[in-house]
């Protein structure tokens, strides 16, 4: 009964792809990456907080909880709830930035305000790295998954048929088929999370009248003196940067106005009201199912438990979906960088086509990382963070910077990423802080301190000096 | 003043809900059923953050959007 109910949800989901094709005419390369700036704000109200909130929400969440406690929920829910408040000022900056250089990708943003092209390739580098990371650790969350149906394929066919969804969901309609998509992928997620997570409910107090105790052990309960400073200084550092990463700014640029992209952002703490549903599931596991031998399958687990077959079906179907099409959407922010940044010179009529090899070759790098270089979840997530965080950086520049140059900008982003990757690969601690929260004060002192010391001789004016530019209030 | 009171409301605040209080919520003995206190706290200040931000909205900023539309016909 899983596979018959996973198999619809799947093939409803290429059809609402397919539906999104239709009113367009002709599928050239403004449709596929901005859906010709059409959709409405509800529509990219979807696609910001999908991007947001993906399958890590559905399997990672729970898992980390079941492995590590206290330590874990506070992060995860601390961060991702920051990030809006500091959206709320920050993304009509972006927005601001975007709209006075006409720009549709970040590289753009970057390449028109420091007027250099050589930036704009770096810009573009930095951001394809960022992109492949979050899109392996999708694919990661997606193996998890989908083994759970038991179809008996190896790894490397699970993810090959994630892959061809992705270029369906995108190839068909481009962002306007991932916009759709989106709509079925929240319905199934949140049906599954909240099934789910009212089961756990109802099966530890809901049936029986003596109160059940959640067995947690006190280290779970409880965060170290250094686990609880390192959670609070990442809660800090990735709520600031959440929107400036090159993965999830490109839908600020799709607001109709300023106004709009700020009102969006008041409502998508509410969104978050599915993490207590995820957390109850881990507790359920933690009580009832002790000691499994692989945690990041702890909700899959569960579901399997507390649910009809037909449900854990939809469960599976959501979290797969969720992981497909925000592998989808960063596919497309990839090639989009690779055809309108990196190579300048494809002719109008070859974008559409060399849209379409990027993706998949995008696809098939991501699928690959994920089978040679397998890590735990949250490890992946937070490497992936700490280069695309290095970017807040260039967006501070841009926001109040007068005198930065070009040439300041794009060291500092090298150094920050050179940072992180090295902190990361040889595990050295910089008194316990976050690895990304080290590279990125060497970035600020770089890019700001070259600023300082080599002036840019003719200085922009930083875009939080513009006036509002806004004249329609959603 | 508006941009200090946002400031205040949509940033400061949530910042003292979700990193100045949590670590005094930080103890293996605070639980209720089990559950750490903190945990809960956390759920708590989801709806709370969206409170803050709501009040910067509806009663600062569309307020100085709309004069700013205004003005500018």
């Amino acid at each position: 009964m899983i596979i018959p109910v996973f198999a619809a949800v799947m093939a409803i989901s290429i059809l609402a792809a397919a539906a999104a094709r239709f009113g367009i005419k002709h599928l050239d390369i403004n449709h596929m990456l901005v859906a010709g700036r059409s959709l409405p704000a509800i529509m990219v109200f979807i696609l910001a907080v999908g991007e947001v909130y993906s399958i890590g929400s559905v399997v990672a969440f729970p898992a980390g909880i079941y492995a590590k406690g206290i330590e874990s929920a506070y992060w995860y829910i601390g961060y991702l709830l920051l990030a809006y408040p500091f959206a709320y000022f920050t993304a009509p900056l972006i927005w601001r930035a975007a709209k006075r250089y006409d720009a549709m990708t970040v590289p753009e943003v970057f390449g028109r305000h420091f007027e250099s092209r050589g930036l704009e390739v770096i810009m573009s580098v930095g951001a394809l790295i960022a992109i492949a990371t979050w899109g392996q650790f999708q694919f990661v969350g997606i193996k998890v998954a989908l083994a759970e149906l038991g179809l008996g394929l190896r790894p490397s066919g699970l993810l090959a048929m994630a892959a061809c969804l992705a270029f369906i969901y995108v190839g068909l309609a481009g962002v306007k088929g991932s916009a759709f998509v989106a709509f079925l992928k929240d319905a199934a997620m949140m049906l599954g999370i909240v099934a789910v997570g009212t089961a756990s409910i109802w099966a530890l107090w809901g049936g029986s009248s003596t109160p059940v105790e959640v067995s947690m052990l006190p280290m779970q309960r409880e965060m170290s003196s250094s686990a609880l400073s390192f959670a609070v200084t990442t809660i800090l550092f990735q709520g600031f940067g959440l929107y400036l990463q090159p993965s999830v700014s490109p839908f600020v640029f799709t607001g109709k106005s300023e106004a709009a992209v700020k009102s969006a952002t008041v409502f998508m703490p509410l969104y978050l009201l599915m993490l207590p549903f995820g957390a109850f599931v881990a507790l359920y596991g933690l009580t009832m199912l002790p000691g499994v031998a692989n945690p990041n399958r702890i909700f899959l687990d569960v579901a399997e438990r507390l649910m009809p077959s037909w449900l854990v079906g939809f469960a599976i179907a959501g979290a797969c979906l969720a992981g497909i099409l925000v592998l989808s959407v960063n596919a497309l922010n990839a090639s989009a960088v690779v055809t309108r940044n990196l190579v300048s010179s494809i002719p109008p009529n070859k974008q559409r086509f060399w849209t379409r090899a990027t993706i998949a070759l995008f696809l098939i790098i991501a699928a690959v990382l994920t089978l040679v270089a397998p890590k735990l979840m949250l490890s992946v997530l937070n490497f992936s963070n700490y280069i695309a965080i290095q970017f807040g950086v260039g967006w501070l520049a841009i926001f109040f910077g007068r005198r930065v140059t070009a040439l300041s900008v794009g060291l500092g982003l090298i150094l920050g990423v050179i940072v992180s990757v090295a902190l990361f690969m040889t595990g050295i601690s910089v008194w316990g802080a976050n690895i990304g929260l080290v590279a990125f004060a060497a970035n600020l002192i770089v890019t700001f301190g070259l600023g300082f010391l080599v002036p840019n001789p003719e200085p922009r004016k930083p875009v939080a000096l513009d006036l509002q530019t806004s004249h329609s209030v959603a | 003043m508006p941009r200090i009171a946002t400031l205040l409301i949509g940033l400061g605040i949530p910042i003292l809900l979700t990193v100045i209080i949590p670590p005094f919520l930080n103890n293996a003995e605070l639980t209720w059923s089990g559950i750490p206190l903190l945990l809960l706290w956390m759920f708590f200040c989801i709806p709370a953050t969206a409170f803050c931000l709501i009040i910067c909205w509806y009663c600062f900023d569309r307020p100085a959007y709309l004069r700013h539309d205004g003005g500018s016909k």
